[in-house]
């Protein structure tokens, strides 16, 4: 049950609708449509999960994590740290009411992983979106405090 | 915004895409020219036949007697009596007869000797001056006047034959008394004077060398139009065996050459359309081999929500788009290429062609193979793109 809808019940393309409206994704490896710059990148997913281009959001969000000056390159012009970063734009842009990270700083130094983890535990918080992220990585456990251990 | 996707996509690894636009654009360039040239050809060819029935001439091969007479296009087989043609020519059922002399041209364009008979037969209107009416005048056909630029007033002396470089009648000199308007058929590369002057031209030249001045005049052909049908075909069976000429349908001759050419036409089409299914196959390939580096795109796109459909639709507009590129750029250089061939032709044929005509039907038709095979080679890809399965494709990154 997300939103008091089960999603148990959605047929496939109510649940494409669903999972682009409401539901944020950051992957362990960072993938984008090589093509298409980072704010059009983001922008994609805002039209594909609402059918608006959300430009000015986009461009906020971008600049609210630091990668105002990159908007207009390719992702692969970007470093890795940055890449999550857009990785994290991109599931923020349709304002999600849960964002699922897997494994989102298993790639990234201690600096970057820190500051991945902060951006996303405190833009949840800002957007107004539940987070739950799977990890092994013990860096995070500082970052919060509800944990699930699986053994 | 799918679509904008595939546009970038498109052109995101060049080269890819260049071999598949290249055999697109080979293709459908050839064709498109073959479809030009065959048209315009018969166009041109039908456009100068109307009104001719028959064709008057020296015994030989049929097919270059109307080339020769009607098209101006080849060496006539031969002349013949006047007397004799002018026996054929009164008859109650022809409804008009134009005889035609040659012997000379100027730069290469042929200098005919008629009668107004010719004029009226194609129905020539002056742009300026007046019709020749006395021996050595000439009107000149709209494509020479705009060619070389000979105006009302100016004299020159003709070159013996049909060959630019040849021995020159200085002894005469022919005078420009008006110039045809333009009517789109052979009449527009002619230079039309009397018969006379075609006689006198010559009479003084056999005095000089031979002496043996009056053989009988003679002319190279007539065109013929007749009021009955029965004596079209009649005709072309009765004169061979009755006379020392021959009357050759131009209908019949033309259709002839048509059905040549079409053989010839028809193998380069296949050709053509083989070039093309080879860039259909390329397309496959490059979309094909792309798959495996594409699918986390393609999870990416299905994670932000974007349906089944939607990746296939994606896969297969990039294919189309591909395929209209290079139908564009086929038209463009197929039109180029038009516009090279008439000039070469215009040299040596004096016929031009128009290279921004565009036949809707048959290019249209033309656009729609291009678009079906750019839709058949991304067919497997955009299925495989459809039917991917997310979360392993995630899995396995």
């Amino acid at each position: 049950m997300i939103n008091e809808e089960d999603i148990r019940r959605f047929k496939a393309s109510e649940l494409d609708h669903f999972r682009g409206k409401s539901i944020g994704m950051v992957l362990q490896k960072s993938f984008f449509i090589e093509s298409l710059s980072v704010l059009e990148n983001v922008m994609l997913a805002s039209w594909i999960g609402t059918k608006k281009k959300e430009k000015n959001r986009a461009v906020m969000i971008l600049d609210n994590l630091g990668l105002s000056t990159h908007a207009g390159k390719l992702p692969s012009q970007l470093s890795i740290g940055q890449q999550q970063r857009v990785n994290i734009a991109r599931a923020l842009i349709n304002n999600p009411s849960v964002i699922l990270a897997d494994e989102p700083t298993s790639s990234l130094d201690d600096e970057n992983a820190l500051i991945v983890a902060r951006l996303l535990s405190e833009l949840a918080e800002e957007y107004g979106s539940s987070l739950i992220i799977v990890t092994h990585d013990q860096r995070l456990k500082q970052v919060f405090n509800n944990q699930i251990s699986l053994s | 915004m799918i679509g904008k996707i595939a546009w970038r996509n498109t052109w995101y690894k060049p080269l890819n895409t260049f071999l598949s636009i290249i055999l697109l654009t080979a293709s459908v360039s050839i064709i498109s020219i073959l479809i030009l040239l065959q048209k315009q050809f018969e166009e041109k060819f039908s456009s100068s036949m109307d009104n001719i029935d028959l064709v008057l001439g020296a015994k030989g091969s049929p097919l270059q007697l109307i080339l020769s007479s009607v098209y101006q296009m080849d060496a006539p087989p031969g002349n013949i009596s006047y007397e004799e043609a002018q026996a054929w020519m009164h008859k109650p059922v022809v409804e008009s007869a134009v005889p035609l002399a040659y012997g000379d041209n100027y730069m290469g364009y042929k200098i005919v000797g008629t009668t107004d008979a010719y004029l009226k037969h194609f129905n020539l209107k002056l742009s300026e001056g007046k019709f020749f009416s006395s021996d050595f005048e000439v009107v000149v056909g709209a494509g020479i006047a705009h060619n070389i630029g000979l105006k009302v007033g100016d004299t020159f002396f003709g070159t013996h034959g049909d060959a630019e470089e040849g021995e020159v009648h200085d002894h005469h000199a022919y005078k420009v008394v008006g110039i045809l308007s333009e009517s789109d058929k052979v009449a527009d590369q002619l230079i039309l004077g009397n018969i006379e002057s075609v006689w006198h031209m010559h009479e003084h030249e056999h005095e000089h060398t031979s002496g043996d001045a009056h053989e009988g005049k003679e002319i190279t052909a007539v065109l013929l139009k007749l009021r009955n049908n029965m004596a079209k075909v009649m005709w072309q069976r009765i004169i061979p065996q009755n006379t020392e000429m021959q009357a050759a349908s131009p209908i019949l001759e033309i259709n002839r050459l048509f059905s040549l050419f079409g053989v010839g036409i028809t193998a380069l089409k296949y050709l053509a359309y083989g070039i093309m299914l080879i860039s259909g196959i390329s397309i496959f390939v490059a979309l094909y081999n792309t798959l495996k580096e594409r699918k986390y795109e393609f999870a990416l796109l299905r994670i932000t929500g974007a349906s089944k459909i939607q990746l296939l639709w994606l896969v297969l507009l990039e294919s189309i788009f591909l395929c209209s590129t290079g139908f564009i750029l086929g038209i463009i250089f197929g039109r180029i290429g038009l516009y090279f061939i008439s000039i070469s032709s215009q040299e040596e044929f004096k016929m031009a062609f128009n290279p921004f005509e565009f036949l809707w039907k048959e290019e249209g038709g033309l656009l729609l193979a291009t678009l079906l095979v750019g839709i058949v080679a991304a067919l497997i890809p955009a299925l495989k793109a459809y039917s991917l399965n997310i979360s392993k494709t995630l899995a396995d990154a």
